[in-house]
């Protein structure tokens, strides 16, 4: 027991530890909750910040930035992160367009969670360049739709070529296998050297 | 780095269970266990080795947050501010402590000594799956549920590691088996269970609530994250015939004097370090929550692209509309062939085995059941 003594600064580490751990906040994994402006929101005037709302905590390091009509990087001027909420504000007021939201963000296992969301600013002002933009981004989705008819066609070809490749995989692992199984069983029936390895 | 930190997190799972093996081996009575020879320095080493692969993580988050900072002041700031380095403090500071234990000349005999070891040990523990993903995710109950799985595999593979490498000789094997069975069988019950529920809480869909774990389980096979899960779950299986052949099935053979239980042990102990290595690199691939992004953002895995024979990008661009993926099965003549002949190949582990005690054979055998069920299941995809 003399021993023991001098294991008592332990004992009281052990004790302040178990404190430590039971008084540790609860955590939990981080999906986007609330967004101001909503996913797909149109607003009708320029705005001037983002808020996002997770249901957890989240922490320091993550951040937001905007792509104006897809190619345009906004980046906020600040970011504010408080427990479970990110706000994101520009100097510029965002003008009429089509903005993406991309957050990325760091959960408490120090998992990072990337994911975006779009909405549009609509000014009156800027109808016409609206309109404009519009037309821009109907071409972009004909482009889009080409570009997934061509990658089909490529896939297509190359499916095929895969399943002739497959097919003959399978043969050969499953004929290897046999050979392998069979030669086992003879060795397991034959000779009866028993614990010549054992 | 993913494979770097997958080795740390590997040594990690292995230096706890070395802990609380040797730990728990030295409070049973000498007529009851092998006789076993472990020096202080694998303690020692063991006991250093967690906050230093604990740090790995840490170090980690820093990487990625570092921008125009400097590393040191970020470095800080994870350390004091984030879940990660909270608990990685305690944990280091925890080994401080283990490492004092483990210095006392009479750690060996005193049980007071050895109580206290496993009790810091323990809270280590709780330090480490604190900052897990299922810990992170829910309230608590993936705290509770990934503690229960990894510290009874801690215990369960913790001893046979002990026992099987640093055994001088298999003096008692019968008496050490049999307080050892029921101990490994109710670590195997426990892991069991609290892993189900662990990996409901890490493969729990977010694309689809309703989802079932077997859905989940299913789409989860697309990305790395699935694959190991899958081989993992069947290199299972091998252990857990090794595990009877060990505890049960070579019991009449003990009197047999040129009979080596030993080498059996350490057999099963090598299939319990490679399910080691598949769940460290699952603790570092992206959990299959949101599948659907998680493919366009990182890719599917290759081992799945490879094998599956339809078209992922016809597949993504199908799942476009729904913004979710269903992976189905729908098992061919060649899926059953394999099968049987996994099948086959457990029978001649067995057999090879029980009958004429060929480490070699059966260990092989046991490998290529594995083979045979892994492509059996991934051919069968749709």
């Amino acid at each position: 027991m003399f021993a023991c003594k001098k294991f008592i600064p332990l004992i009281i580490l052990a004790i302040f530890t178990i404190s430590f751990v039971m008084k540790m906040p609860v955590s939990a994994h981080s999906v986007l909750e609330e967004a101001t402006p909503k996913k797909g929101e149109k607003l009708g005037g320029p705005i001037q910040s983002v808020k996002l709302k997770f249901n957890t905590k989240i922490e320091k390091g993550s951040s937001l930035y905007l792509l104006k009509d897809h190619e345009e990087k906004v980046e906020p001027s600040s970011i504010k992160i408080d427990n479970n909420a990110l706000e994101a504000r520009f100097t510029q007021p965002l003008k009429s367009g089509s903005y993406t939201v991309k957050w990325e963000i760091l959960g408490v296992d120090g998992h990072i969670i990337k994911k975006d969301y779009t909405f549009t600013v609509k000014s009156s002002k800027a109808e016409k360049e609206n309109s404009d933009n519009k037309n821009d981004l109907q071409n972009e989705e004909s482009n889009q739709k080409n570009k997934i008819n061509q990658n089909q066609e490529e896939s297509s070809t190359i499916e095929s070529e895969n399943d002739n490749d497959q097919s003959v995989f399978i043969f050969t692992l499953i004929i290897l296998l046999a050979i392998v199984c069979i030669g086992l069983i003879i060795w397991l029936s034959g000779g009866k050297r028993k614990n010549s390895r054992g | 780095m993913t494979i770097l930190v997958s080795l740390t997190e590997f040594i990690l799972y292995t230096c706890f269970g070395i802990i609380f093996g040797s730990l728990i081996l030295f409070l049973v009575p000498e007529d009851k266990r092998p006789q076993i020879i472990i020096s202080k320095k694998v303690l020692f080493l063991a006991a250093l080795f967690i906050p230093l692969a604990a740090l790995v993580p840490v170090l980690n988050t820093a990487d990625i947050l570092n921008g125009d900072q400097n590393y040191w002041f970020i470095f800080k700031n994870i350390l004091f501010t984030f879940e990660v380095g909270k608990n990685w403090i305690l944990i280091a500071l925890l080994s401080l402590a283990l490492l004092r234990v483990i210095f006392a000349k009479n750690l060996k005999t005193n049980k007071i000594l050895i109580y206290i070891a496993l009790f810091i040990t323990l809270f280590m523990l709780l330090g480490y799956t604190k900052s897990s993903h299922a810990a992170s995710i829910t309230e608590w109950q993936g705290f509770l549920y990934h503690t229960m799985h990894f510290l009874a595999v801690s215990i369960w593979i913790g001893i046979l590691l002990v026992v099987s490498w640093f055994s001088k000789n298999y003096n008692n094997w019968a008496a050490f088996l049999k307080w050892f069975t029921p101990v490994a069988v109710t670590c195997l019950v426990v892991a069991v269970i609290a892993g189900y529920f662990t990996m409901q809480i890490d493969i729990n869909s977010y694309d689809d609530p309703n989802a079932s774990v077997l859905q989940e389980y299913q789409n989860g096979l697309i990305v790395n994250y699935g694959q190991a899960l899958l081989l993992k779950h069947i290199f299972i299986i091998s252990l857990v015939i090794f595990a009877v052949l060990n505890g049960i099935l070579f019991r009449k053979n003990l009197n047999q004097t040129s009979f080596n239980p030993l080498k059996w042990a350490r057999i099963e102990s090598v299939y319990a370090l490679i399910v080691f290595g598949l769940t460290a690199f699952m603790g570092q691939s992206w959990p299959p929550h949101q599948i659907y992004s998680l493919v366009k953002t990182y890719g599917a895995s290759p081992m799945f692209t490879t094998l599956y024979d339809g078209n992922i990008v016809a597949a993504i661009h199908d799942s476009d509309t729904l913004k979710m993926f269903n992976v189905s099965f729908r098992f061919g003549l060649e899926s059953y062939l394999l099968f049987g002949l996994g099948f086959i190949f457990m029978v001649i582990t067995i057999l090879a085995s029980t009958k004429k005690h060929s480490t070699f054979v059966s260990s092989l055998s046991a490998l290529l059941m594995v083979v045979a069920l892994y492509f059996g299941i991934m051919f069968g995809i749709q």
